[in-house]
């Protein structure tokens, strides 16, 4: 198992890369459109659409990869104090809870996807892209979330198990 | 199933999550599958909230969000944000409380450029307060500047916040930011005043203690090369939406590239600064992105069930002064400050406030930048205000939690005086805003 874990945190890692790569991408973009629509008044159709897919992007690439480094705000006024058996254990209550919601995500994102795919369903905004092609990422990015969320309910089950 | 009862499970079931500590994105995830598979017709309500995830944040209007942060870690990595902390201590002189006027300046400076009160806070805290402690600066005077000015950092722009507040409020974006430069400064006069005050009722709480002098060739220096290019970034984002010449979100990318181009100048720009930068902005990003996308449902469920109207309705048909009900709603975004995360008090409270201030013809700028005041105050309201907690992490051992409710309180008052005036006199919001030119 060890390796598999290894893997997805490399998996995990990459994708945040992208994240950041993807956001330094936009930043020039949109500095390109202006400098291109003030200086040569020229228009360029397809940034504004794909900075917006580039933020969902964004965000399903590093979901992951921010849960492991416990980057999303959690409110914690009553858990910090709880005893630690306690928290332990509702720990891995929540985490298995949110292991099963973004599960549904990716099930329930797949299901769009192919649908998209199948149907041929296009977005239309200054450009035309397949649907389905950009959604990819919600299901993608819930499935490492998903993951992510298990390891984190089973390493509390672990503990929980060794301490007795 | 009643209005009422809708309301109380979504806000119940909401909060009970909150508490156990999940992350606040995934317990709305949670709330909203629930709500979506019994409200919105089961297989179909769920399939309709995570479609909505698609539309929710691929908005041209919420690209500043990103470039703001960014703009703010690749000043704070660069030490650029150091280096102009340096200029104003040189500039302030031997002034009794120095350090806390510095930390006020200081946190308006930086707070414009960072726009994270939290990031604001760690910085000064970790920057002055050592050093305010050894001066001998109460613990009062210390920790009350370095927390209280987070609240000024989401009024004057650019701030991440307030596009969010924004674009989920469907308010104009532009204006937002520069509505919030004037209650924004008279905040900052507020915090000067007392600050003054209390040094001259009570002197023994800020010692006056040797300072270096500079000449005055030294300060004009210092300032034109490090305070004055920053100031020129501020501009290219404040100045242009101002002037009518870009869109926030254009401004936002110009200012952006602006730091990238300061940051080159002075030569600081790393592979390790714009990794630090970049993985920063990443987080608080994702961070806040992921609360909209998994919360889009939430308004949908309150319309559709009528939550949202009977609300409204309810509230509208109580016949009280529209400035009564505002400041009731207002009372109840600071009571959820004080123990819930900013972006979640906005998902929850905006489509329910939304209606009430159309039905009540109430001006959407002028409550948009109440609703930042209270936002942002309830981050620093004991007992469970972020900033506090941020503030005891940064904080050497011997101070207290209960040291950093004292010191917080008189600043909350400030906040909430603020507010008072905000509301009593609208123009403070509106006047910039009807200057404003159009793109």
């Amino acid at each position: 198992m060890k390796g598999f874990w290894r893997l997805f945190d490399r998996t995990i890692e990459a994708m945040a890369v992208l994240a950041g790569a993807t956001l330094l991408f936009i930043t020039g973009a949109v500095c390109y459109s202006i400098f291109l629509r003030y200086f040569f008044r020229k228009t360029t159709i397809w940034i504004i659409p794909t900075t917006e897919y580039a933020l969902l992007w964004i965000v399903f690439l590093a979901a992951a990869w921010l849960l492991r480094e416990g980057g999303h705000i959690t409110t914690d006024i009553l858990h910090c104090r709880l005893q630690e058996g306690h928290k332990r254990i509702l720990d891995m209550i929540m985490h298995s809870v949110a292991a099963l919601a973004t599960g549904l995500l990716v099930l329930l994102g797949t299901w769009h996807v192919l649908d998209c795919f199948s149907n041929q369903v296009t977005d239309v905004r200054a450009v035309t892209v397949p649907k389905g092609a950009v959604f990819l990422v919600i299901p993608m990015g819930s499935f490492f979330l998903s993951l992510q969320f298990f390891r984190q309910a089973w390493r509390e089950f672990s503990q929980i198990r060794k301490r007795g | 199933m009643p209005w009422e009862l809708t309301l109380c499970l979504l806000f119940g079931g909401m909060v009970a999550l909150l508490l156990t500590g999940m992350p606040v994105a995934f317990a709305f995830l949670v709330v909203n599958l629930m709500a979506a598979y019994f409200f919105l017709g089961g297989t179909a309500g769920l399939m309709g909230a995570v479609t909505g995830v698609f539309t929710s944040i691929t908005s041209f209007t919420l690209l500043p969000v990103p470039f703001f942060i960014l703009m703010g870690e690749l000043v704070f990595h660069s030490g650029l944000g150091l280096e102009a902390l340096n200029v104003m201590d040189k500039w302030l002189g031997g002034v009794r409380g120095r350090l806390s006027i510095l930390a006020i300046i200081m946190g308006v400076i930086i707070g414009s450029l960072s726009g994270s009160t939290i990031a604001t806070c760690a910085l000064l805290g970790t920057i002055l307060l050592p050093d305010m402690l050894k001066k001998g600066y109460s613990k009062h005077l210390s920790l009350g500047p370095l927390m209280g000015v987070g609240t000024v950092d989401a009024l004057i722009p650019p701030n991440a916040l307030t596009v969010v507040l924004a674009s989920l409020a469907a308010i104009d974006v532009g204006q937002l930011l520069i509505a919030g430069i004037l209650p924004g400064l008279l905040m900052t006069a507020l915090y000067l005043l007392y600050v003054m005050g209390w040094c001259y009722l009570k002197p023994q709480d800020a010692p006056l203690y040797q300072v270096q002098e500079f000449p005055l060739r030294e300060k004009l220096r210092v300032t034109f090369l490090y305070l004055l290019p920053l100031g020129f970034i501020v501009f290219m984002v404040i100045g242009l939406i101002f002037l009518g010449v870009a869109t926030p979100t254009e401004a936002a990318a110009t200012g952006t590239l602006g730091s990238f181009i300061l940051t080159i100048l002075y030569r600081r720009l790393s592979w390790e600064t714009t990794r630090r930068a970049v993985q920063g902005t990443v987080k608080v990003t994702v961070m806040i992105f992921m609360i909209i996308i998994v919360s889009s449902t939430y308004g949908e469920i309150l319309a559709f069930t009528g939550a949202a109207s009977g609300v409204t309705g309810l509230i509208t048909g109580l016949r009280f002064p529209p400035l009564l009900i505002l400041t009731g709603m207002l009372l109840v975004v600071l009571a959820l400050g004080s123990f819930m995360e900013t972006v979640a008090i906005m998902m929850i409270t905006i489509p329910i406030y939304m209606p009430v201030i159309k039905a009540l013809g109430i001006e959407p700028v002028w409550f948009g930048v109440l609703m930042l005041i209270a936002l942002e105050t309830g981050l620093i309201t004991p007992p469970f205000g972020v900033t506090l907690f941020v503030m005891k992490g940064v904080a050497p051992p011997e101070v207290s939690m209960a040291d950093i409710w004292k010191a917080a309180i008189p600043f909350v008052i400030i906040d909430v005086l603020c507010m008072f005036i905000v509301l009593m006199v609208p123009w403070t919001a509106t006047l910039l805003t009807g200057l404003m030119g159009t793109q």
